[in-house]
């Protein structure tokens, strides 16, 4: 195993795709970056004057995601080239056939390819860590629990893209096919998402499965269980598919054999994720969640909470609605049923004739109570009347300070991802390629 | 003991419509080098492929000391070096010799043995892709030196050396065999053959056509004695 790892190590470092992916991400990565933090820099010298409005800067939003959505654009449009050639490149030169005649075992030949891939991806998150260092050196704030959630969304997403593209390199027969054939997973996905974004149709349904939806709990804050669990049971079943279709000597009967047996496992081990326990929120001001005192109040309800709510999936006010109040009570009850009979019927029919528009009925046990209203401050009452639990008393957290920075100059960003990173990309490649 | 290490039975493979192989079965014997040939297209890397369980084949089994063996175990038997292959292309030959040795779990001395005695020296750190032709062959060859398993398969292993080279190489393969190895080879060129094998497999349009030392294929062929291979190839194929 261990010297199939440096055998990977060694054919990677000395691959041209690893370095182009090097050579672009950095000033990529390092535009946003800097953009970001002008855009911050220019809010912030209004909140500086203005305090009131210092609440609503938070350098998670405002700095680290816009620049982890570049690292998200490079593992979504370079990475999967420099995956499919540890496979494809071995194939083409007639390594693999060799490979696969030494007393290695097929797994374990697999788990080094996948090592070495994981290093391409360790390669570029350390543009993402540099963006953080630098960041802290100017005195920027970081909130560790829900940066470390968005490295894990990375991870995951990573791990997943590196399993997508193995296994398109096993079944395509050409590095360019295979190729393809990753970018057809991963591009597609964020196409359908662009495509999907707001409607309540089968293709937005389709659309919660894709790689971009994956990441997107991370990029919030949040930790939800069911899709490490998803992405683990995918990525397992992607290696397993690898192993099955990448071998030459492998009929196809037993390949086609092999994938219905995976696909079967994979969709019972989906079952028991799909009940895993809702998500912790790792955000600083606990945005996705109620108070503790309403969480534990909420969680004195014994009976089942169906809400019917008559609002287009589009309309802002069921956007505000699912922010501000659906989303909080899925993850403090979890069986909580929410029914919205406008969203079966297509955004082009509705004729706001509906009388019951903008309604949201309310059942607890056999009791019910209907409101117009979206906002916490009126439907939390009535659940406690409803539910007939007593009211949580008033526990209001201190509100988000937010955190101001005007970052004057970014000439060692600009420095570091322009010109320094480029430069020990290119000499990198360089060492290794004549070594 | 048994005279026939490995046997191939009935081995079928199609193309489409394209019959590459008619149920060919055949006999390796042990500790002999023997010489698949036939002109191209006959069937010959199809046959090898199938053999060492890297293509897959419609019917046909194969066995070792009467054992049948299925697909998956093949390579614990069997190693076979392809022709015109640049594995590892990126890597330097050295490198990619040491990985083989290491997972084969062959001494660093044989691995150094086997670079002089292929006159590698000068190409360690040479990347297998900016090999020439006859280097990148002994290159393979040396690959095969350094592999385990009791039968290695070379396809066209005389291809791009020159005859100097050639008649350095066959006695490292008669070295080979000597220490308990058998190899079978896909040779199209018959005084190469000629030269370095014990036995002939000759194949032709995917066909059996008949096997054994040149002398009982001259018998067959009905050629006088001491008459050759290209003789006997004329007569049988």
């Amino acid at each position: 195993m261990r010297f199939a790892i440096q055998l990977e190590l060694r054919s990677l470092l000395g691959s041209r795709s690893l370095w182009i992916l090097s050579l672009l991400t950095g000033p990529l990565i390092g535009y946003t970056f800097i953009q970001a933090i002008a855009l911050y820099s220019e809010a912030s010298r209004t909140a500086l004057v203005t305090p009131q409005l210092a609440g609503g800067l938070d350098p998670f939003d405002g700095v680290i995601i816009p620049t982890y959505g570049a690292i998200y654009l490079a593992l979504t449009l370079l990475f999967p080239f420099v995956a499919v050639q540890t496979i494809s490149a071995d194939r083409d030169s007639g390594a693999l056939r060799l490979l696969f005649q030494t007393p290695l075992r097929s797994s374990a030949l697999l788990a080094a390819k996948a090592s070495a891939v994981l290093f391409a991806w360790l390669l570029v998150e350390l543009l993402g860590l540099l963006v953080l260092l630098i960041w802290r050196l100017s005195g920027g704030h970081i909130f560790a629990p829900e940066t470390l959630c968005l490295l894990l969304g990375h991870f995951l997403y990573g791990i997943i893209v590196t399993a997508i593209s193995l296994f398109a390199a096993a079944v395509a027969e050409s590095a360019s096919s295979a190729a393809l054939l990753a970018l057809a997973c991963t591009l597609g996905s964020w196409v359908l998402d662009f495509a999907a974004a707001g409607g309540d149709s089968w293709l937005a349904k389709i659309s919660g499965l894709s790689l971009t939806a994956l990441l997107k709990p991370f990029e919030q804050g949040l930790l939800v269980w069911r899709v490490v669990g998803g992405i683990a049971v995918s990525t397992a079943g992607l290696f397993a598919l690898t192993l099955l279709w990448w071998h030459p000597g492998r009929p196809f009967l037993l390949k086609f054999r092999g994938t219905a047996a995976v696909l079967v496992a994979c969709a019972v081990l989906f079952v028991p994720v799909r009940h895993l326990s809702p998500s912790w929120d790792l955000t600083e001001d606990q945005r996705h969640s109620f108070s503790p005192g309403v969480r534990t109040a909420l969680r004195q309800i014994r009976d089942p909470l169906r809400i019917t709510v008559y609002l287009a999936p589009e309309d802002p006010r069921m956007m505000d609605f699912n922010r501000s109040i659906l989303a909080k009570l899925r993850r403090a009850l979890p069986r909580t049923e929410v029914v919205n009979p406008e969203a079966d019927q297509p955004a082009m029919f509705r004729t706001g004739e509906d009388p019951n528009y903008g309604l949201a009925i309310y059942e607890v046990g056999s009791r019910r109570a209907e409101s117009h209203s979206t906002s916490p401050e009126e439907v939390l009452p009535l659940l406690w009347n409803l539910a007939g639990v007593p009211p949580p008393a008033a526990d209001d957290p201190a509100a988000y300070p937010g955190y101001p920075l005007v970052v004057t100059s970014s000439r060692n960003a600009e420095l570091i991802f322009y010109v320094l990173w480029p430069a020990l990309s290119f000499v990198s490649w360089l060492l290794f390629s004549r070594r | 003991m048994h005279r026939n290490m490995l046997t191939v039975q009935a081995l079928s493979k199609k193309f489409g419509t394209l019959r590459a192989l008619d149920r060919v079965s055949l006999d390796v014997p042990r500790n002999a080098i023997a010489g698949i040939i036939g002109p191209n297209g006959a069937g010959k890397t199809t046959l090898l492929l199938g053999m060492a369980g890297l293509l897959p084949m419609d019917s046909g089994r194969l066995y070792w000391e009467d054992q049948f063996i299925p697909d998956r175990t093949r390579s614990r038997i069997l190693f076979y070096i392809e022709d015109a292959i640049r594995p590892h292309a990126q890597l330097p030959v050295e490198f990619v010799l040491r990985f083989y040795a290491s997972v084969f779990g062959r001494k660093r001395t044989l691995a150094e043995s086997v670079i002089d005695r292929l006159q590698l020296r000068d190409f360690v750190r040479a990347r297998v892709s900016d090999l020439s032709k006859g280097t990148a062959k002994r290159f393979l060859i040396a690959l095969g030196l350094l592999s385990t398993q009791p039968i290695l398969m070379l396809d066209e292993p005389f291809d791009g050396l020159d005859l100097k080279q050639m008649l350095e190489v066959v006695p490292l393969l008669r070295e080979l065999t000597s220490g308990g190895r058998t190899l079978v080879l896909s040779i199209h060129q018959l005084r190469d053959a000629e030269r370095a094998c014990d036995q002939f497999i000759l194949l032709s349009n995917g066909k059996f056509v008949s096997q054994g030392t040149l002398s009982e294929l001259e018998t067959q062929a009905g050629c006088a004695p001491g008459s050759g291979l290209e003789q006997v190839f004329l007569r049988l194929v």
